[in-house]
């Protein structure tokens, strides 16, 4: 990843997340999605500690 | 992007030192407020100190914060719910995987994770991999029983997700190991150090078998130090015809650090994820310069169901030089040093075991096993080391003895007993040895 393509890329991560958050909302009910969207949650989690938290965190420091 | 493909996350494991510090800090005051709101153990111990998380802005404030110690986990898991008690953050039904410490002083704690801990676990075992060479071209084997101790579990889930294929090696004995390896042509495995020298001898002795023409290409140490200690390594590597690497991590902290393929001589803290502060053994004063020992007081930055707050390992390290790999997180040179309770004053003398590991493994005339005691001999301190000769220099033992005894002492500046006992007699352990005995009462 170079510098220019990093905030497209956290655009990306929270976005996923954001959709997984709405899909868990709406069919939630059924134990298949819910418990898939826990471990995909989980997934997204990492790429936030990777990735997204470097911005943002960083970003409220420099704010 | 060849240089991206060298290190699991570029962004963190070469991020500016400054930079690194700076997303330390705000991720070190994130854990602190996580604990505090969500744990009666860190409320607790925060109150009596009179800190609340807002006031910790700078590194001056974090060094404020009390530690955290086993018997702080164990008190707060004996309330309820049963078994993490007060020091679990989470609702105990989004807990999805336990498993406890080895209790070998004293009372297990009990460790909570989430599926998403887990997989928090996983990522930091993909650093450690990744780093040593570990690819999905890998096959590996996986010498370990499925139990309650967290030892190479997150090793194996790390190895599926960099997409090597997993050989599960439980239930096996030793011999049974080595055939299956064998069999597959597994290229890497992972194991404690003492397991490894142990299998390299079951393969020759037991089974005429050459363990430098299986064709592993890599073997991940974990739970001893040895790894990091030259002499073990080298036994280790000479044994196997394979690239030994070196990884520290704990039950209650997580995987928290790794050796790379430039092998520095040391291990990388994964200060993405942890941070490690070097406290001076007898003032608790910050450890910063390289090569001066200090007590590891440790934070998992990430950790949520039951957190790890500037947790006193009670390990005992020394920073290193940086690394030529690239990567800007910290060494520890020589990895773990030993424990504060293991390095101990004898005769008045600072003893530390790790020592006389480095010291028995350099002596080709030697095996691999020793066991060192301290005792008391009236009033004064006594300390024997009963090692092994290996067969073909039974002729020699009064000169391996005497190089023994002056290594010893140069070492160390301590006098020894030596016990030369014949080869295959001493324990041999499958997991973490137990080669150090301090039997003095009052100690
Ligand atoms: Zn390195």
């Amino acid at each position: 990843m170079t510098r220019s393509d990093d905030a497209p890329v956290v655009e990306i991560i929270l976005r996923i997340k954001e959709e997984i958050l709405k899909l868990r909302k709406t069919a939630g009910h059924l134990p298949c999605v819910d418990r898939n969207c826990e471990r995909l949650l989980a997934g997204v989690a990492m790429l936030e500690l990777d990735i997204v938290d470097v911005y943002t965190l960083l970003q409220d420091k420099s704010a | 992007m060849e240089h991206d493909r060298l290190y699991w996350n570029p962004l963190l494991e070469t991020m500016p030192r400054e930079k690194l510090r700076d997303l330390q800090l705000a991720k070190f005051q994130r854990i602190l407020r996580w604990a505090w709101a969500n744990s009666p153990l860190y409320r607790r111990l925060y109150d009596a100190a009179g800190l609340v998380p807002d006031d910790i802005r700078t590194w001056d404030d974090v060094r404020r914060i009390p530690t955290l110690e086993k018997e702080h986990y164990r008190s707060a898991q004996a309330k309820d719910p049963w078994p993490y008690g007060e020091s679990l953050c989470v609702p105990i039904e989004e807990v999805t995987n336990y498993h406890q410490t080895s209790g070998t002083t004293g009372q297990p704690v009990y460790q909570p994770d989430t599926w998403r801990d887990w997989e928090w676990w996983t990522e930091c075992w993909c650093y450690i991999m990744w780093a040593m060479g570990f690819r999905n071209t890998d096959r590996v084997f996986v010498p370990f029983g499925y139990n309650v101790f967290v030892a190479y579990w997150a090793g194996h889930y790390a190895a599926e997700k960099l997409g090597c294929e997993v050989v599960p090696g439980g239930v096996l004995n030793t011999a049974e190991r080595l055939l299956k390896m064998k069999e597959l042509q597994v290229t890497a495995f992972m194991a404690t150090p003492t397991y490894v020298l142990g299998m390299a001898e079951t393969a020759r002795e037991k089974l005429g078998l050459d363990p430098r023409g299986m064709g592993i290409r890599r073997i991940l140490c974990a739970g001893e130090p040895g790894a990091s200690v030259p002499s073990t390594k080298r036994r280790m590597e000479e044994a196997w015809g394979a690239d030994v690497y070196d990884h520290i991590g704990a039950t209650e902290i997580g995987g928290w650090a790794y050796e790379c393929t430039h092998k520095p001589g040391g291990t990388h803290v994964n200060e993405g994820m942890f941070l490690v502060e070097l406290v001076d053994l007898e003032t608790g004063a910050p450890v910063e310069e390289p090569g001066r020992l200090g007590r590891i007081v440790i934070t998992a930055l990430d950790r949520l169901a039951q957190p790890c707050v500037r947790f006193d390992s009670k390990d005992v390290a020394m920073w290193a030089d940086d690394c030529t790999c690239g990567r800007t997180f910290r060494v520890l040179k020589g990895g773990i040093h030993g424990r504060t309770d293991h390095i101990t004053k004898v005769k008045g003398v600072l003893f530390s075991p790790v020592s006389v590991e480095e010291l028995v493994r350099e002596m080709p005339e030697l095996g691999d096993e020793f066991e060192l005691i301290v005792q008391k001999n009236g009033d004064i301190d006594e300390v024997t080391l009963k090692v092994e000769l290996q067969p073909h220099c039974c002729a020699r033992e009064a000169d391996v003895r005497e190089k023994l005894a002056r290594e010893f002492r140069m070492k160390t500046n301590l006098n020894c007993r030596l016990e030369f006992h014949p080869f295959g007699r001493l324990p041999r352990y499958e997991v973490k040895a137990k080669r150090f005995k301090d039997l003095r009462q009052d100690h």
